[in-house]
């Protein structure tokens, strides 16, 4: 009965969400450490969430409206429910990889330079930067799900943003004008989304 | 019996429907093209837009959540699910669509139709296409939902004792306020409907209680048409007078059941 218990607290989401994220910290915690042992970019964590949340995003989005959405409808879930589940799972999304990126700064500053602060060190438009490609990212795919892009198509296109994606942060500065046009397409897109996705035919 | 689906001039491709569906009514969705059935039941089920011609009391099914809690839709050629084991099931189906599920009903009817003997188990539970026919259904009874709206009811079953299991239990209108079944069979379904909506050859769409059909090998001069192809198919709405003018035109006819329809096309 105890067993049971326990099994059914460990399979709920949001514990599970929680000792993912607890994880997570430790995890980069140990990492920073590793990281300046080897000299490894100080950014590479950074990268490496939100390329992967981003990718994730994109994923998610496509195989909610391709694959999942006629589902959900049969089983009574209405679109405009479907719709809105998402668009919170994408601000949760971000918040968490942005308190994971702040957390991240802290602790590299903290531990290294013994300050308390992400500003000096880190690059703030970057870290701005990448969510907005996340939020775009997710968009994208979402449209794609609704056109119902092959699958094919759908994962070479995939690789094409992740080395395009690599390439702008190694070879191109960010600018905050970039930042702002991302953020500016990309809640246009989610709301012309929100009206495709209320009209389309499955 | 009150209407609880209300249908005004919906057009679907060439076809324009208007109907009521009443409570405690079985209906038949028949069509040779199985995509007009799949296009329909997807409007009837509010998930496709009917521009405002379909309605729930008095307001439009379109994504409208009150319907949606009420109503389940579900095609029997689809895999939903992928166990038996019923506490993964209704912890799923409650995380995910928030709906309840009647353990106790599912495991009686998968005993009863013995669904574990047409089932492979490996890692995952691989269903016969007939057992993916019953779990669907033990699923369908275990959501207890009042409306039902379910295409190929019957598919991928061949036995007259599974068919027989399925369609009494689907049609039964003391359980179900309303059924809607996308026919795959007709004859499969025998006496057990109140009404079918058929969507002819002629570009036409009758919503018929009619038991009978008349079949010729020419076309006839009715407004009531079906089906043409090496038979014609018309509704028997003749009088008898018309019955025998036919023969007396030498017009050679038979009358036969409409769930035997697919006999003939």
């Amino acid at each position: 009965m105890k067993n049971e218990k326990l099994t059914n607290f460990l399979n709920k989401d949001v514990v599970k969400l929680i000792m993912v994220i607890f994880c997570i910290l430790v995890l980069i915690f140990v990492s920073i450490v590793l990281f300046e042992d080897i000299d490894l970019d100080k950014r590479i964590i950074i990268y490496n969430i939100f390329g992967i949340l981003a990718l994730a995003g994109f994923l998610y989005s496509y195989s909610l409206t391709k694959k999942n959405t006629p589902l959900k409808l049969s089983m009574g879930i209405t679109r405009k429910t479907i719709y809105f589940n998402y668009l919170k799972n994408t601000i949760i999304s971000l918040f968490i990889s942005l308190f994971i990126a702040v957390y991240y700064m802290l602790i590299y500053n903290l531990v290294l330079y013994g300050k308390f602060s992400i500003l000096e060190v880190f690059d703030i438009r970057e870290v701005v930067f990448l969510p907005m490609v996340y939020l775009v990212l997710s968009a994208l795919g979402f449209f794609l799900g609704i056109y119902k892009l092959q699958s094919k198509i759908f994962y070479i296109l995939s690789v094409l943003i992740t080395v395009g994606l690599v390439l702008v942060i190694i070879y191109f500065s960010v600018a905050y004008w970039l930042t702002l046009v991302l953020f500016a397409f990309g809640v246009l897109f989610e709301v012309i989304n929100y009206f495709l996705f209320k009209r389309y035919n499955l | 019996m009150t209407t609880y689906l209300q249908i005004n001039n919906l057009r679907i491709g060439n076809y324009q429907i208007t109907a009521d569906f009443l409570k405690r009514e079985v209906v038949g969705v028949f069509s040779r093209d199985p995509q007009v059935r799949l296009e329909v039941l997807k409007i009837f089920a509010g998930i496709n837009r009917n521009l405002n011609t379909c309605l729930y009391d008095g307001n439009d099914i379109f994504d409208n959540p009150e319907y949606f809690r009420a109503r389940i839709f579900l095609d029997y050629s689809h895999n939903y699910l992928s166990t038996l084991r019923t506490a993964i099931i209704e912890q799923s189906l409650q995380s995910k669509y928030n709906l309840r599920f009647n353990k106790e009903k599912f495991v009686r009817i998968a005993q009863e139709l013995n669904v574990r003997g047409e089932t492979e188990i490996t890692h995952t539970y691989k269903f016969t296409p007939a057992g993916n026919t019953f779990v669907n259904y033990a699923l369908t009874a275990a959501l207890e939902k009042a409306y039902l709206i379910i295409n190929n009811p019957t598919i991928n079953l061949s036995l007259d004792v599974d068919i027989k299991y399925i369609v009494k239990a689907i049609t039964d209108t003391q359980t179900y306020e309303s059924v809607l079944l996308g026919l795959d069979s007709l004859r499969n379904f025998r006496d057990k409907l109140n009404k079918i909506l058929i969507f002819t050859d002629y570009e036409q769409v009758f919503l018929t209680s009619c038991p009978t059909v008349v079949v010729t090998k020419q076309e006839l001069p009715t407004e009531y048409k079906l089906f043409k192809g090496k038979n014609y198919l018309s509704l028997n709405l003749f009088s008898k007078e018309e019955l025998k003018a036919l023969k007396k035109n030498k017009i050679e006819y038979v009358i036969i059941p409409i769930f035997d329809m697919e006999d003939y096309l």
